[in-house]
């Protein structure tokens, strides 16, 4: 089942919450929108799931145009954020609500809300309350009552943002297991970068409307395309440089009062005096006897199997820089002053 | 964020309660006060120069203004003149008589009224029975009609109330029907349906007319009659204002009511009829509360409504013939001479009563 | 300003303050309620000297039993269509896509600050034998007096509360229920039937109490357009001014109050835990809920809708001509012609009586709130054991008609030590504390909305509970004391039943001067009162409401100077 968007373009009032977005959805497969907050994700959402229409643009679900059809014609599911459960229906009414819109026979309906209440491990739940039950058992349920009606497409939306730490990554791998079993297209709008990378096969990083980056988790975390992609998934550093000179293979890139020599890159094309930003993750830093750069610590935050360095270069360029370690290496206090060296094919140049 | 912004509010609120009780307070300044407003305030002045001429007026007037219930029209009317003549202070309020008599025996030890001015004389004779008025015999009482008012001075009254019939002219005009002149005339049966008079239970009119009406063609054929009336009467109003007001807005043809003259002033195309086969009546009194406080006051109010001054302001702003004899009254109202009043017994009636109402209940309660 | 807060001396008065005004607050619920309420029910039962089931007898016997049918029914139906009206307007106006649907809003206060008697009688005019569309315009010849036009006015009447009740609730529903329902396969009409409908219980049940309540205590309409027609509540003020028999006039509202007690306890039963409002902000859930125009009712609903709401307005805005042109012709009904002659018949008296509503309401109006947020802030805050009792002696007077209030009143509060009759206060008392249910459920539901943890913290931070109280809890209330100040003046203003048996010669009220013109005939002089009485509580309104503008005017202000301001944390 491949749903592609074509051109959506949706607007509030005054506001352009979704900006000419083209978007093919993988067969099969889980998708990340994320986002920071008014990004446009969760209009994006809703005009999949047809709770709005868009002003301009199609919906296609495989070659079929759906952008016309009412919410509850289209084989889509969806779980909301807050759940958006039944208060006035127990357990049991709320799943099989679904189905009973669609007029599928009592048996029937019975028969698919055990199956789906055992695979979510709910079954004990049944006559409860929605409101007597624990935000994780809250968001099984919202999960049983979208896949019971056999979606086309499951849609998310930010389903995991009022659980607690520890559980929000319990249930993002269980809906993660439960989609790899079913096979449904899943659509996963989220704000949290961390939860989109662990979750999808595929992310679409948005911004002001528009998709910046769409790429598998390892693309969009090792090469951001935009320095918003980079600095909004993962700690990084970005800092001002300038092109020194270029050859066939390499770039001379000057940036806080010393120059780094990087590959060429064959798509790309610098010219000397121009002027660039740099990127580079955290883990890129490395103390070395012999680094260009001379850094002061600031602060180190303990992160478990790393340490976080907080750092500032000294001389006459004052750059705050972050620097991860793992534990065995970290042995640096605050206050210290060391040498470092910047991995030289982990930085990435924007310009 | 969110704390600064509500600390933010509560700075507003704070300040909104303090202008609204700044309003408040600026509010009250002007509130209800016991000082009368406008007419009132103006009398003591008025009064003061009248003070130097008339040596028998005490000095000016310093106590509580006088509280009124009143069952009366023309109240503003009345009460200013009584302000301007005495320096006196009026607070009046209109109520029916009997809401002036449960007002009555709820204060009962602690009246919150001085006068009652107004109303059916029935429910006079009850508070008086009661208990509930102050005994007073007006120098001014000498000149009213002995049947108009009580031998110890429980009460006197001060004009005569008619039981009329409103009709409204366009409306006669139109079903073709010409204008009733008497208590037969309304047994027509083109009628039906037209004529609206209050339950008796409840009107002190209705149950003046009916009364005088079986004193007047005697038990059996009293009777007779009012279920021959009950033929063409919709139903029966709660509220002795209902017959007239919508005999006046053409909702019905004949509205029995006291007072017609009232609605032909209001400028409703009306004629009032004083049925020339007994036109039913009682005289509106004057009291003193038990009790009251006030009572030096409250007499001289007594004594005003029967001076020939106060009768005439009586009858020209409540268009009724006065109880003095020889007091002028407007033009549209009629002499006492010329109507056929009926010869009407208060004390039988009051005792029958019960036994009326019951018996209209049980025949005609719709 | 907070520095001297601190001052240790004020700490310990303050603290004192508190503790007294939590004795203080239960005290006076069963002084000014609860008190009041038993004394009509001893006077319906002690007649004379002994304890008696008489009139109670009497109610039921044949001649009077009559009166309970003839209420039922008129209130069963009246409060029905009054709620399925207001439901309908609710609809219309918070879901409907059409454009300048907001007038309505204003229609139904408009609808709501009508005043006593004077609406039925330009009901009369309109539509009567004589009236200006039935007979002018369409020829007919009616009688429209009896039961049918007593529920079709009161239905008219309360729509408009009942509006105002399921609106808020459908304001602050979580649409992503019905968008939920929507996408698991829902039609829209199943949607409603089954997740919209069944989450606005609370309010329309809320409604369906309230119209049923105000149309037992209405004694007006039935007098004026019953034709007749006797209902429990005009029996009870006739028993009291026509009969003076203020036992069965109490008996009779026993009889009032008991249906009324029923219908709340049952809302409590049957929906007390069942609150499905979304505990987010309201704003948040406004944002969230944002639906599309293309994804609105089906046309025809709307153009039901459309129909029903524009009726309610011509409704309205004729009945409200009619009060303007019967104030101002010569004869209401008769002669057209321009005249200010009610207004000069009214100048004296009238004044005096227009001044005591405004006075009355606007203590009414500021003092009223306050105690409704204090209550709801112990009750919730402290609970102590019995608290539920008092929350529903706070919330009793919502479902006490009119009159029965009055008597209770006149009975509880005329002999020492409360003597209060014939002082304004009593009045203020007794509209404080009728309103005081409006205020108080407001403030509980900001409170319930409040997390715990925010007094924590504000303890924590070294605020004591004074401080607290005053510098969280008030500003949080805020938005409740402005439902219950607005409401609370616009039921001054135009409230006759309550308060007709309290006021004396002293202090007149607008509505009575009404009530009492109608009553002497002067019907030009009623519709003068009562276009006095619409516009200045307009006017009030505005007023009121601009006061609470005030803040954001000011702040736009300092926007306009530049930033020198002392407001922080304004960064977005």
């Amino acid at each position: 089942m491949e749903l592609f968007l074509e051109n959506i373009s949706k607007s509030y009032e005054e506001t352009l919450a979704v900006d000419g977005v083209t978007l093919a959805v993988p067969s099969g497969k889980i998708l990340a929108l994320v986002g920071p907050s008014g990004c446009g994700k969760t209009t994006l959402l809703r005009v999949i799931a047809g709770l709005l229409v868009p002003d301009q643009g199609r919906v296609l679900l495989d070659g079929q145009d759906i952008t016309k059809l009412p919410p509850y014609r289209r084989p889509t599911a969806t779980v909301f954020q807050n759940y958006a459960l039944f208060p006035h229906l127990n357990v049991y009414e709320n799943i099989a609500y679904g189905l009973k819109a669609r007029r599928s026979p009592g048996q029937n309906t019975r028969a698919a809300v055990q199956e789906i209440m055992d695979l979510m491990k709910i079954t004990d739940l049944a006559r409860r309350k929605v409101n007597e039950l624990s935000g994780g058992q809250q968001q099984r349920v919202a999960l049983a009552r979208a896949m019971v009606v056999n979606p086309k497409i499951l849609l998310f939306d930010e389903p995991l943002s009022s659980l607690d730490a520890r559980l929000r990554v319990e249930m993002r791998e269980e809906i993660k297991k439960i989609q790899q079993k079913t096979q449904i297209t899943s659509i996963y709008v989220t704000h949290d970068q961390e939860e989109a990378l662990a979750i999808a096969q595929q992310v679409a990083v948005m911004k002001d409307g528009k998709i910046e980056q769409l790429g598998t988790p390892r693309e969009i975390y090792c090469f951001p395309e935009t320095p918003f992609v980079a600095q909004f998934v993962g700690w990084g550093n970005l800092v001002q440089g300038q092109v020194r000179s270029v050859n066939e293979r390499r770039w001379d890139v000057q940036f806080m009062g010393q120059t780094l020599q990087l590959e060429r890159e064959k798509s790309r094309d610098l010219q000397a005096g121009q002027a660039v930003h740099l990127f580079f993750r955290p883990e890129d830093v490395v103390p070395a006897p012999q680094g260009k750069w001379s850094v002061k610590i600031q602060q180190t935050t303990f992160l478990g199997s790393l340490v976080r360095y907080f750092l500032q270069t000294q001389g006459d360029h004052d750059q705050a820089l972050v620097m991860d370690l793992p534990l065995d290496q970290a042995r640096f206090q605050p206050g210290e002053e060391l040498p470092v060296e910047i991995i030289p094919h982990a930085v990435r140049i924007f310009y | 964020m969110r704390f600064s912004k509500d600390a933010k509010k509560k700075q507003w609120f704070i300040l909104l309660l303090i202008l609204g009780l700044l309003a408040a307070t600026a509010f009250s300044g002007c509130a209800p006060g016991p000082e009368p407003e406008g007419n009132g305030a103006e009398a003591p002045v008025d009064e003061a120069e009248e003070v130097d001429e008339a040596d028998e007026a005490p000095a000016a007037y310093t106590g509580d203004p006088l509280q009124i219930y009143a069952a009366y029209g023309g109240l503003q009317e009345i009460m200013d003149a009584f302000t301007a003549d005495t320096g006196i202070p009026v607070e009046f309020i209109s109520m029916s008589s009997g809401e002036v008599l449960s007002r009555m025996r709820a204060e009962r030890g602690r009246p919150l009224g001085d006068v009652w001015f107004g109303g059916g004389v029935d429910s006079f004779m009850v508070a008086a029975e009661e208990g509930l008025l102050e005994g007073y015999i007006s120098p001014e009482a000498e000149h009213i009609e002995t049947r108009f008012k009580d031998p110890d001075g429980y009460w006197t009254g001060v004009s005569i109330v008619l039981v009329t019939f409103v009709v409204n002219k366009d409306l006669a005009e139109e079903l073709g029907i010409p204008i009733p002149q008497t208590w037969e005339d309304l047994l027509d049966p083109d009628l039906q349906g037209e004529i609206l008079m209050p339950n008796p239970g409840i009107s002190g009119t209705a149950f003046t007319a009916m009364a005088s009406i079986i004193q007047r063609l005697g038990e059996e054929d009293g009777w007779e009659y009012l279920a021959l009336l009950d033929e063409n009467i919709p139903y029966y109003a709660e509220r002795g204002s209902e017959p007239p007001n919508k005999a006046s807005l053409g909702e019905v043809m004949v509205g029995i009511s006291p007072d017609g003259v009232n609605a032909q002033r209001e400028g409703y195309p009306v004629e009032v009829v004083y049925p020339t086969d007994g036109t039913a009546w009682w005289h509106s009194p004057v009291a003193i509360i038990a009790g009251t406080p006030n009572l030096e006051a409250a007499q001289r109010f007594v004594d005003w409504t029967l001076t020939e001054k106060g009768q005439e302001i009586l009858a020209y702003n409540s268009p009724r013939p006065a109880t003095r004899p020889g007091t002028p009254i407007p033009g549209d109202v009629p002499a006492l001479e010329t109507l056929n009043l009926v010869e009407y017994d208060f004390e039988k009636a009051a005792a029958e009563r019960d036994a009326i109402v019951e018996r209209w209940q049980e025949n005609f309660a719709k | 300003m907070a520095g001297k807060l601190r001052e240790v001396s004020q700490f310990t008065t303050r603290e004192k303050l508190l503790r007294g005004i939590a004795l203080a607050i239960p005290l006076s619920l069963l002084v000014f309620i609860l008190y009041p309420f038993m004394r009509v029910f001893l006077a319906s039962l002690w007649v004379g000297e002994g304890w008696t089931l008489a009139l109670y007898r009497q109610v039921l016997g044949a001649q009077k039993v009559g009166l309970l049918w003839n209420t039922f029914l008129v209130s069963v139906p009246s409060s029905l269509l009054a709620t399925l009206l207001g439901l309908a307007l609710a609809l219309l106006v918070v879901r409907s896509s059409i454009p300048g649907k907001k007038i309505f809003n204003l229609v139904a206060i408009f609808n709501i600050i009508s005043p006593p008697f004077v609406s039925a009688l330009s009901f009369i005019l309109l539509f009567g034998r004589r009236g200006l569309i039935t007979r002018e315009l369409l020829g007919l010849n009616v009688n429209l007096f009896g039961w049918e036009s007593i529920v079709f006015l009161q239905t008219m009447g309360h729509a408009s509360i009942a509006f105002l009740v399921i609106a808020s609730v459908l304001r602050r529903m979580d649409r992503d229920l019905e968008n939920a329902a929507r996408d698991l396969g829902a039609s829209n009409a199943r949607v409603f039937f089954t997740v919209t409908l069944p989450l606005l219980m609370p309010g329309i049940m809320a409604a369906l109490v309230l119209s049923f309540t105000l149309s037992l205590a209405d004694f007006g309409t039935p007098l004026l357009v019953g034709g007749g027609f006797r209902m429990l509540a005009s029996e009870a003020y006739l028993q009291v001014i026509g009969q003076y028999n203020m036992p069965l006039a109490s008996a009779l509202s026993v009889f009032l109050v008991l249906p009324c007690l029923a219908v709340f306890w049952l809302e409590k039963g049957v929906l007390g835990e069942r609150s499905f409002l979304s505990e987010a902000p309201v704003e948040s859930v406004a944002a969230a809920g944002t639906v599309d125009r293309g994804r609105g009712f089906h046309p025809l609903v709307t153009g039901l809708l459309l129909i029903i709401g524009l009726f309610f307005m011509l409704f309205t805005l004729a009945i409200f001509a009619t009060i303007a042109v019967g104030a101002l012709t010569n004869i209401w009904g008769y002669d057209y012609t321009f005249s200010l002659r009610h207004f000069q018949d009214i100048w004296g008296q009238g004044t005096r009586s227009v001044r005591n509503s405004l006075y009355f309401a606007f203590w009414v109006a500021t003092l009223g709130p306050l105690l409704g947020i204090i209550t709801a802030y112990y009750l919730e805050k402290s609970p102590f054991v019995g608290s539920r009792f008092f929350e529903f002696l706070a919330l009793l007077p919502f479902v006490i008609p009119g009159p029965f209030l009055g008597i209770s009143y006149v009975l509880a509060f005329h002999r020492p030590p409360l003597a209060l009759t014939g002082t304004a206060l009593i009045i203020v008392l007794l509209c404080v504390y009728r309103e005081l249910p409006v205020s108080f459920k407001a403030g509980q539901a900001v409170l319930r909305q409040v997390s715990g943890s925010l007094e924590q913290a504000s303890l924590d931070l070294g605020a004591n509970r004074w401080q607290t109280f005053i510098r969280v809890y008030l500003p949080l209330m805020a938005p409740a004391y402005r439902i219950g100040m607005i409401h609370a003046f616009i039921h001054v203003m135009t409230t006759i039943g309550a308060i007709i048996f309290l006021i004396t010669p002293r202090y007149k009220v607008a509505t009575f001067e009404i009530f009492d013109a109608t009553n002497r005939g002067g019907l030009g002089q009623g519709a003068a009162f009562a276009l006095l009485l619409i516009v200045l509580t307009v006017a009030g309104l505005i007023f009121l409401n601009l006061l609470w503008k005030l803040p954001q005017l000011k702040e736009k202000s300092k926007e306009w100077m530049g930033p020198h301001g002392t407001v922080p944390g304004k960064h977005q």
